[in-house]
């Protein structure tokens, strides 16, 4: 028998080739190939001709002649579908720019929303190492089972420790100074700045973090002591270039550090972002410029932060178990029993958000899980919104599904047409968004106060992931269509001259836009109270003044060794009222310390803050019983005020004259101070100890008269020249400093705030559809009834009843669901402000006055028309 | 003067040698593969034959279909007047070349 070529190959040219062409090239394929098959195998045969088949795609597709027709049956109907689709969207502009418009906005803000998400998640993750490293975190927890130090820095001695019982981990330690800005300057002075970003780090920083350095050697920049690298730009700030290697910083006037690397500038996202990095070396002498006098290396005190990069061998929960015998052999005996060491992942440090001395502020995995979940809604609006609008004009197109079907459509091909069709207009919508937010991405960032490390996000998954969101999408928005409208039975759509839509499908919509609203209300009120509780955080009484109080640090300068005589010189101005050295910052944090208190058996951690003479009157602190430090009674140096919640806490409940252990020595209790805020609102107020010293203090804090504090400024300066003329003066303001610490929720608030306007904005388009569509239905009901003499105002009633009340079931659906997304919110607050009605009935108000105005506007033309025009059409 | 590559002045000189009787892909390979001592693809031969036609230089009508191509007909073509000309001017080009080259002997 004659060898037939395969049939498949032959069918693959059949899918392709012009019918004009297909015989004789089909002919000369088969000729040849029987020739051939009488002097090859039939393999090869099979393999020239699958070859050949292929070849001839170029000549008979590719440069196929131009005015002969389309064969195939599928191509002529995928372009009559494509034309069709681009009619429908030119004849009915109004609701294909709604559509388009609102999908488009519901895109982008999720895409930006989705950027931040996926920015927040990718922290720490581009180091090589990452899934290997870890950062050692120590917590010390009291005997009460609550956690008194729960630290992001270790002791010093901890890394070297490590290092040396296991030699193939790779141990790195990073300190940073905290109590104070270090001053840098070039070698001419020209150029001197306070910098925060200074941090010293052991010579194998580099291999545990694989940050770029592109000038210099990254295994060899940190070997010698009096080194430095630093960043691209942090170089331009002082060089005016990168090419800096060999030249010279000085830190603290005292420190000559030659640059030996120029690292890129550390990408956004990372848990810390140095400037200067200066290899732990010579303690002594980083500790004598960064104005350190403590200086104890011993392991009690814990200031660095120490990385640990385990071989894949090592298991975690080994290494646990080992530094368990660490703390048993090292750490000191009154907290060994109550101290624990545990490995945190790197990629975990920057959704970690309870740890004390964490390098830069994290953000919880929830709100980054809420974020993504806004972002969701956002997008289900907007497909909501595409539905309801795709469905209203799918009705329209009634008769052409009608059509269709008579011509022999079947089910299947009418539910792929509307399913590519909104599959096309997701990606339209998707081109659109892209370009928006190349727009809107800078102000998303000003907005968040964050930079978004675009290039790391846009990796071959996530646009892969956002490709098939957006099909995705695309295929939730037509599904509603696609079905409804290929169910339609022919011979009634074409038999009745009006298309209509029944029942059921009226329902679903009405749901959908009680959807709609639901979540466009929940976000608003979640806004109006998110930015309420931050004006309460920021305006609530603390207990003592924060305006008119400018803090000037003084750390490392001569005046902390005197700090009595620049008082003395700042009193001198007629605006100071008062003026008193302080350890913290008042209202943002004091650290705890051990102090002896009788009745109990081991020091005690408890909050203690460093002043000196005239705490109560610079900040206004009320003392209600004892006395104040005098100024006459040198013996006041050893003794300590107390605040009422300390009274609580004290076994001995007659406090005057109690004695405190401190150090070695002893302290005497001489004076009672109400209540009042020393640290974040987000905690109570615990019980707190003032001391008096000048070794702990860190800033003077200055009260000048109301009003007067920026007009003062210039004294303060001048009195600071007479003490350092070397170093600038760069002055804090206490209330400023305290408002920056509710930062977080004034971002968070005004996102959800414009997010909420967003969603609220599509809903509203959504709306503009729906209603549209209802008015021109009822063109001939309206017409009708006007003639038989209703007034505008029973029109308007009749249309906008059923709108409102859909906009008012919203309302009673998302009152709870609000209710409760904010009381679990506010929990998180010791001080909050109370749910209050018109949270409530504000958000709902402006829905329901949205929507008011929608159906308001959109009857009004219909209402206008003389009946005798819409009547008379048919 | 419309430009001719190589392979299509040597497709289109195998048409003309077929002109009388049957010119088309299998053949003018065939013979391609004969004279030149090379192989050629059939696509190949298609485009070629494409692209003189798009140029006008050959014509192009069906044949009668035969039992070897499975009952498919032929496209049979035949060079045109200018198709004819563009040969004729090139073969003349290249013979007054050849007059003037010197005669060498590569010993």
């Amino acid at each position: 028998m004659e060898r037939q070529p395969p049939k498949w190959i032959l069918s693959l040219l059949n899918s392709f080739c012009h019918a004009d062409h297909l015989d004789e090239v089909r002919g000369d394929l088969e000729e040849v190939y029987r020739l051939r098959v009488s002097t090859m195998p039939i393999y090869r045969a099979n393999w020239l001709l699958f070859k050949e088949v292929i070849f001839s795609f170029k000549s008979y597709v590719i440069s196929g002649d131009k005015n002969s027709y389309p064969s195939n049956n599928q191509t002529i109907m995928l372009r009559n579908y494509l034309t069709i689709a681009y009619r429908n969207l030119m004849k009915n502009k109004f609701y294909s720019a709604l559509n388009i418009f609102g999908l488009t906005l519901g895109l982008t803000c999720s895409l930006l929303i989705f950027s931040y998400v996926a920015n927040e998640l990718s922290f720490d993750k581009f180091h090589n190492n990452a899934e290997n490293t870890y950062r050692v975190i120590e917590r010390v927890t009291g005997e009460d089972g609550v956690v008194q130090e729960h630290s992001a820095s270790v002791p010093w001695p901890v890394g070297p420790t490590l290092q040396s019982d296991h030699p193939d981990a790779i141990v790195t330690r990073m300190y940073k100074a905290w109590q104070k800005e270090p001053l840098m300057s070039d070698v001419d002075k020209t150029k001197k700045f306070y910098e925060k970003e200074i941090f010293f780090v052991d010579t194998s920083f580099f291999k545990t973090f694989s940050f770029e350095v592109i000038t210099g050697d990254k295994l060899t920049a940190l070997k010698q002591p009096q080194s430095v690298v630093t960043t691209e730009s942090t170089a331009n700030r002082y060089f005016g270039s990168t090419d800096v290697i060999g030249k010279t910083l000085i830190l603290e006037n005292s420190l000559e550090l030659t640059v030996t690397g120029v690292s890129k500038d550390v990408v956004p996202n990372s848990h810390f972002h140095y400037d200067f990095l200066i290899p732990l070396l010579n303690l002594e002498d980083i500790f004598k410029a960064t104005g350190n006098n403590w200086g104890w290396q011993g392991w009690y005190w814990n200031p660095v932060h120490t990385y640990v990069t385990l071989p894949d061998r090592y298991a975690v929960n080994d290494f646990e178990d080992y530094m368990k015998t660490v703390v048993q052999d090292h750490f000191p005996k009154q907290i060994v029993d109550l101290s624990e060491l545990y490995l945190q992942p790197l990629n975990d440090i920057h959704t970690t958000t309870d740890l004390y001395q964490e390098l830069e502020p994290s953000i919880s995995k929830e709100s980054i899980y809420i974020a993504a979940v806004i972002a969701g809604f956002i997008l289900l609006i907007a497909a909501i919104n595409f539905i309801n609008l795709s469905t209203a004009s799918a009705i329209r197109r009634s008769k052409e599904v009608a059509m269709r079907k008579v011509l022999g459509s079947t089910r299947k091909n009418l539910v792929m047409q509307f399913f590519g069709e909104s599959v096309l207009m997701s990606f339209f919508s998707l081109i659109l968004a892209a370009v928006a937010m190349y727009f809107i991405f800078p102000t998303f960032e000003y907005l968040l106060d964050a930079f978004i490390n675009i290039e790391q996000i846009l990796t071959i998954p996530v646009i892969t992931a956002v490709l098939l969101g957006t099909f995705i999408l695309g295929i939730i928005s037509g599904i509603y269509p696609a079905f409804i409208l290929s169910g339609f039975k022919p011979a009634d759509v074409l038999k009745t001259s009006k298309s209509t839509g029944n029942k059921s499908i009226n329902l679903f919509r009405k749901s959908l836009v009680v959807f709609q609203f639901m979540i466009s209300i929940i976000l608003l009120v979640s806004a109006f109270v998110i930015y309420q509780q931050y004006h309460f955080l920021t305006s609530k009484e603390l207990g003592f003044s924060k305006e008119e109080i400018v803090l000037i640090p003084i750390r490392g300068t001569t005046i902390i060794e005197n700090p009595e005589s620049f008082k003395t010189e700042l009193i001198g101005h007629p605006e100071v009222i008062a003026a008193s050295a302080i350890s913290d910052i008042l209202g943002q944090d004091v650290p705890s310390r051990p102090f002896g208190i009788t009745g109990y058996d081991d020091p005690q951690n408890i909050p203690g803050l460093f002043t000196d003479h005239d705490f109560a009157k610079t900040f206004g602190v009320n003392l209600i019983g004892g006395r104040d430090f005098d100024k006459t009674n040198e013996a006041d140096h050893q003794n300590l005020l107390i605040n009422e919640a300390m009274v609580d806490f004290l076994k001995d409940k007659n406090w005057e004259g109690q004695l405190v252990g401190w150090g070695r020595g002893k302290k005497q209790i001489i004076g009672m101070v109400e209540d009042f805020n020393y640290m974040s609102l987000k905690t109570d107020i615990k019980p707190l100890f003032i001391g008096f010293s000048n070794s702990f203090i860190s800033y003077v804090a200055v009260r000048v008269n109301e009003g007067s504090v920026y007009n003062t400024l210039e004294k303060l300066e001048a009195s600071w020249k007479k003490f350092e003329p070397e170093k600038p003066f760069v002055p804090l303001f206490l209330d400023q400093k305290l408002n920056e610490q509710y930062q977080s929720e004034r971002k968070t608030g005004e996102l959800i705030g414009y997010f909420s306007g967003l969603a609220i904005l599509i809903a509203f388009l959504g709306l503009v559809g729906l209603v549209t569509y209802r008015v021109n239905s009822r063109v001939h009901e309206i017409g009708i009834r006007k003639v038989l003499g209703a007034t505008a105002a029973n029109i308007l009633n009749l249309l906008s009843v059923e709108f409102i009340l859909l906009v008012l079931i919203a309302n009673l659906l998302a009152w709870p669901l609000a209710w409760y997304a904010m009381t679990s919110w506010l929990e998180n607050f010791t001080y909050k402000i109370a749910l209050e009605w018109w949270h409530f009935g504000a958000a709902g108000m402006v829905a329901v006055l949205i929507a008011a105005v929608t159906v308001f506007t959109r009857s009004y033309k219909v209402i206008q028309t003389n009946p005798v025009e819409t009547i008379r059409e048919n | 003067m419309t430009q001719l590559g190589n392979l299509e002045e040597m497709i289109l000189l195998l048409v003309l040698k077929f002109n009388e009787s049957e010119a088309y892909a299998v053949s003018i390979a065939e013979e391609y593969e004969n004279v030149m001592n090379k192989t050629i693809s059939i696509p190949a031969v298609h485009t070629v034959l494409k692209r003189l036609e798009s140029k006008k230089f050959i014509d192009s009508k069906l044949g009668e279909a035969t039992q070897l191509r499975g009952g498919k007909k032929k496209r049979l073509y035949k060079v045109t007047q200018p198709g004819y000309e563009v040969l004729r001017e090139i073969q003349h080009n290249r013979a007054s070349l050849w007059q003037e080259v010197p005669k060498l002997n590569f010993d």
